[in-house]
């Protein structure tokens, strides 16, 4: 009875333990295999590295290649070239290629090491005539020390171009190809600007800018980026047959889409004559810091040049380049260019009706207005003329600060909102829409501006108390010139592919400023500044020039330590100043306005308008006339001119050809055809001919040509 | 009845590679078709493999193209630097010539009634 008690419970027990012994292995078994699990993870992780023939065979046969569209050009008005976008190649060579190879056999070996070793003296040579940085030595050396140090990506010289990597790919060794010579290049994407730094400013830059302050999109390249980068787009590359990559065209590719091109109005030859005058007559002059020059077309509002330039301080011998679009940025007091401001506006209101009127002179001193200065040009004139009144018109000759304030008070003191309203009106209060990003916004004191003042109204009237910048006011200049009708300044033609015009952008209208009446008063009055004013340098310029010099004192910023109650002088007494020419030309018939701006930094000399910037004037307005057919006299064609006839010289066996009318070249082959030698004298058409056509002559005898 | 014999793996093999099998299914009567088959499987190869040519040939003329492109555009790009006035001047200078720029514009004819 025990016995078979025993046994039951040792049956029980067993069928405990099997369920129990499967549970426990299953659990072992799963827990050795997650250690295994965990311990294979951390070998993969740290130390496992697939076979690369395994690997391979896991890579995707087929990559995507991303194609960058190529950007679009920058255009002058003529189609020339001003930027484009074209690759430069950075040079590498792998030192150390086939090194191993060498090494691993040991008979012949030695000997191709040599070989590569004179070919790399060879090829040394090379690169030193091309780079010109190191000499064929120091080439040699360098290429066998990074051998010895098996350095296969090493950098020479700069980046080339694409004719020069003609070249590199020609040299020996680099010319059995990457595999055996080593050469290897890398492609740069590079914007060229074929006319170097003219116009840079205005062209733009697209990267590469030292003085960019962190943003490389500026100027054109900068406003239309989203109209020249185009669009990217991709393709997918398999395997070919011979081991090379080729479209694959099973699967979804998209083309990149080239950028287009823009068209300015930008005249190359016209900028680099601005850009060579003004070097000129400001390059010596340092204490000239900067200037700027505009030349705009009269009936369209065009821009033809802008130069812009800036001396560089941080560079021995302070070069001059544009660094800083002063034309459109640069706000400034204008001086006595503003005076054309205030006569255009008292005539426009009919206050004025002649330039010929006069104004009385107070001895210079503007009655009612102790705190404005006394004006030494009136003192002068009443010294000289005995007259105690001015014209108008001698008034803007002289430059006279007195006779303008005089105006803007008599005729405005009651009501200054409508001089102001005329300024706004001629867009010189506001900024208007532009091409390029940059464009400045005047500051106008108006009667509601805390800073108003007493005088404020008097010293706006000659061309204080109120900023513009050049750009501003050659815009008002040029609606005078083109009859009271405002032009917006513009840059851009428009933007094209292919030669296709895809938007138009052109001439835009900016409003009426004043009547045809007011404008040739003003233009009158104008013509008289070179003549007998203050632009002398222009009373012989080739085409007669219409104008106003301004000499403007530049109020000074905290950190010129402005003296204290004056902010246009320092504590030594020096002052910075604006100098400035704007007006058109030909006066009588307006075809290109201008504008040149001179800034000089903290000294104690003046700079006036009438200096260096008529002087870039002149020659600017002697260029253009000289290369400007409309300018050259017309001879009108009354008879008829006899129509040029093609004739070949008569030639027979024995008789001299007949060659008198024909050039030199067909005289001689026509004579050397008949089998007479020629001799000559003179130069251009055969005009006598000795024996005369027709004549026998034994061959071999010479015929004597008179040519004039 | 006569028993029949099992095949040895080496007979099975044999009969296999003979292609028996073919006739145990009367593939026999497709044969034209199974011809034509193979016949198409080498045209596509061979169709596969000139289209890879072709291919390689106009990756090769692309890469010409675009290399000439390059270098059209540099050239150009010299070309214009030359077209500079300053740059004629200094050259002419260079080379000793007196050239200048024209001192008046050039003088035009005009037709009579124009």
């Amino acid at each position: 009875m025990a016995k078979q008690r025993k046994r039951v419970k040792e049956k029980a027990l067993l069928g405990k333990d099997r369920v129990g012994f499967i549970l426990d292995a299953t659990y072992a078994f799963v827990l050795l295999l997650s250690a295994l699990i965990f311990v294979k993870i951390i070998y993969i992780q740290l130390t496992y590295k697939v076979d690369p023939r395994v690997e391979n065979l896991f890579r995707p046969t087929v990559t995507k290649q991303i194609d960058m569209p190529k950007r679009g050009a920058i255009l002058a008005s003529d189609g020339k070239i001003l930027a484009i976008s074209t690759p430069v190649y950075q040079i590498y060579m792998d030192c150390a290629i086939q090194r191993d190879v060498f090494r691993q056999d040991p008979e012949k070996g030695g000997l191709k090491e040599q070989e590569w070793r004179d070919e790399a003296k060879e090829l040394s040579k090379g690169l030193a005539a091309i780079f010109q940085d190191r000499t064929a030595e120091q080439y040699y050396q360098f290429i066998l020390a990074k051998r010895e140090a098996d350095k296969h990506y090493e950098k020479i010289g700069k980046p080339v171009d694409h004719a020069t990597l003609q070249q590199i790919k020609a040299l020996p060794l680099f010319r059995k190809g990457p595999n055996k010579g080593g050469l290897i290049y890398k492609t740069l994407d590079s914007r060229q600007y074929p006319y170097g730094a003219i116009a840079r400013r205005t062209i733009g830059y697209v990267k590469d800018n030292s003085n960019s302050n962190g943003n490389n999109l500026i100027g054109i390249e900068g406003r239309f980026n989203y109209e020249l980068h185009g669009k990217e787009g991709h393709a997918w590359l398999r395997k070919g047959e011979k081991n090379n990559r080729i479209h694959n065209f099973d699967s979804t590719a998209v083309k990149a889409v080239d950028g287009n091109d823009v068209r300015t109005t930008l005249n190359i030859d016209l900028q680099d004559i601005a850009d060579r005058a003004l070097r000129k007559n400001i390059q010596d002059e340092e204490r000239i810091s900067g200037a700027c020059a505009i030349l705009m077309e009269v009936e369209t509002g065009a821009i033809r040049a802008l130069v812009n330039l800036q001396r560089d301080t941080t560079v021995e011998g302070h070069p001059l380049s544009e660094r800083m679009n002063l034309a459109i940025s640069q706000i400034g007091e204008p001086g006595s260019v503003f005076k054309t401001v205030t006569l255009t506006s008292v005539i426009e209101d009919g206050y004025v009706h002649s330039v010929d009127e006069t104004v009385p002179t107070f001895r210079g001193n503007l009655p009612g207005y102790s705190r404005v200065r006394t004006d030494p040009h009136i003192v002068d004139w009443e010294d000289s003329t005995h007259r105690k009144e001015i014209p108008i018109k001698r008034g803007l000759e002289i430059s006279s600060n007195y006779v303008f304030a005089y105006l803007a008070t008599k005729y405005y003191e009651s009501h200054p909102k409508n001089f102001y309203d005329k300024i706004y009106r001629y867009k010189l209060g506001e900024k208007f829409d532009f091409d390029i990003d940059g464009l400045g916004t005047p500051q106008v004191v108006t009667p509601d501006n805390p800073y108003w003042e007493k005088t404020s109204l008097a010293t706006a009237g000659y061309g204080y108390s109120i900023a513009v910048t050049p750009m501003h006011l050659i815009t008002f200049y040029n609606a005078i010139a083109n009859d009271g009708k405002m032009m917006r300044p513009y840059l851009v033609e428009d933007v094209e592919k292919d030669g296709k015009i895809l938007r138009k952008y052109g001439p835009g209208i900016l409003g009426n400023i004043c009547s045809k009446a007011t404008a040739d008063t003003v233009t009158r009055a104008l013509k008289g500044v070179p003549q007998y004013g203050t632009a002398k340098k222009l009373r012989r310029a080739k085409l007669q020039v219409a104008g106003k010099t301004g000499t403007a004192q530049v109020a000074l910023q905290a950190e010129d330590k402005p003296r204290k109650g004056d902010q246009y002088h320092d504590e030594r007494g020096r002052k910075k100043n604006q100098g400035t020419f704007v007006g058109f030309f030909p006066a009588d018939n307006p075809k290109y306005s201008i504008l040149v701006t001179v800034y000089s930094r903290l000294s104690l000399g003046s700079f006036y308008g009438g200096d260096a910037p008529a002087a870039t004037v002149r020659e600017i307005v002697d260029a253009i006339y000289s290369m400007d057919t409309t300018c050259g006299e017309t001879l009108r064609r009354d008879g008829a001119l006899p129509v040029m006839e093609v004739r070949e010289a008569e030639t027979a066996e024995g008789k001299v050809p007949d060659v008198k009318g024909f050039g030199l070249i067909d005289a001689i082959y026509a004579i050397e055809n008949s089998g007479y030698r020629c001799a000559y004298e003179g130069s251009g058409h055969v005009v006598s001919q000795s024996p005369s056509g027709g004549a026998a002559l034994k061959n071999g005898e010479t015929i004597t040509l008179k040519l004039k | 009845m006569k028993e029949k014999k099992k095949k040895t793996f080496m007979e099975r093999f044999r009969s296999f590679y003979k292609g028996e099998f073919l006739l145990n299914i009367h593939a026999d009567e497709y044969f034209v078709h199974i011809i034509w088959v193979f016949f198409l499987a080498m045209f596509m190869i061979w169709a596969g493999y000139k289209i890879d040519n072709s291919l390689t040939v106009m990756e090769r003329n692309r890469a010409v193209l675009e290399d000439l492109e390059i270098q059209y555009t540099q050239r150009k790009s010299e070309l214009v630097k030359l077209d500079r006035i300053s740059t004629i001047q200094k050259n002419l200078s260079d080379l000793g010539s007196d050239l200048q720029l024209p001192e008046r514009p050039a003088t035009v004819i005009k037709k009579k009634g124009k």
